[in-house]
């Protein structure tokens, strides 16, 4: 049955952690040396790690770092070695184009819910050709037509354009 | 992008559309959510917006979207019958809390 209480995080959304076999090859190879958000992401998560040993709340913030062995074992922004891209990357860059092109519509809270379930469908294909075959980017663009479609088609996305507004207030 | 709130597909249609289904299914828990002023807009919202995605596990989520998706050429009608046996379903386990509830205070009251 369905849960109030939504702890869904483990284990179905680790699977956004772990590295994707088909990263998008095009950006590693930049020459102006491009920041992905991971590493970005990195970056801002250690400077909060560091903060709290100064502080006078570092009782309290000690507990609230994860610590436990669960915890740093899938440590949530990992950094991954070069080259490597994790899911949820892959996804962030999909709903990113999206929302530049349509620029009307931009990205609105909970879009990633919706394409979250659709990835993982799609990269966990037991055929292992179809998981993202020939072109590296194969797969992203696969999903990104699907998600433009899904969205069209069915008049979702005006559902979007709804729930855009509520949340802007 | 406010005037597609109203249309066809916008969400206060879908949410209405949502009540219509609700009253046709149990008019007793329409009825007192109507007394109650309790709206659609108050729980429902997630449930339309995110197609469920956040009430069940992924997997859960997964064999439900195959049928949502199936379903896709009306527009997710079949997401506001789903919507309604979770709030049917819910409101059996309601009913059993309060009785507890009473239990439990008329218990307390007839022990002082």
């Amino acid at each position: 049955m369905f849960c109030f209480v939504r702890s869904r995080l483990c284990p179905d959304l680790n699977f956004f952690q772990s590295k994707t076999d088909y990263p998008c090859s095009e950006l590693f190879n930049q020459e102006d040396g491009f920041e992905n958000l991971h590493k970005r992401i990195a970056s801002t998560s250690l400077k909060v790690e560091i903060q709290p040993e100064n502080s006078r709340f570092s009782s309290r913030s000690n507990r609230i770092r994860p610590s436990s062995d669960m915890f740093t074992r899938d440590n949530e922004y990992e950094i991954l070695a070069d080259g490597c891209e994790a899911h949820w990357e892959v996804v962030e860059r999909i709903l990113f184009v999206y929302s530049k092109l349509n620029s009307g519509q931009s990205y609105v809270q909970g879009m990633n819910e919706i394409i979250g379930p659709i990835y993982y469908t799609f990269a966990n294909d037991p055929n292992q050709q179809w998981r993202g075959s020939r072109k590296t980017t194969n797969q992203s663009n696969d999903l990104f037509v699907l998600f433009r479609f899904r969205t069209r088609r069915s008049g979702h996305v005006l559902l979007f354009y709804k729930s855009n507004d509520s949340y802007s207030r | 992008m406010k005037i597609y709130d109203n249309s066809e597909f916008g969400i206060h249609v879908r949410m209405q559309n949502f009540l219509k289904l609700l009253k046709k299914v149990d008019n007793e828990i329409y009825d007192r959510f109507e007394t109650q002023k309790l709206k659609p807009e108050f729980y429902a919202f997630r449930w339309l917006t995110l197609l469920l995605s956040q009430e069940f596990y992924l997997p859960d989520v997964l064999r439900l979207w195959d049928s949502l998706f199936a379903d896709q050429e009306r527009n997710f009608e079949f997401l506001l019958y789903i919507c309604c046996a979770m709030v049917v379903y819910v409101d059996s386990l309601i009913e059993t809390l309060l009785f507890f509830q009473f239990l439990v205070h008329f218990v307390l009251q007839t022990s002082t």
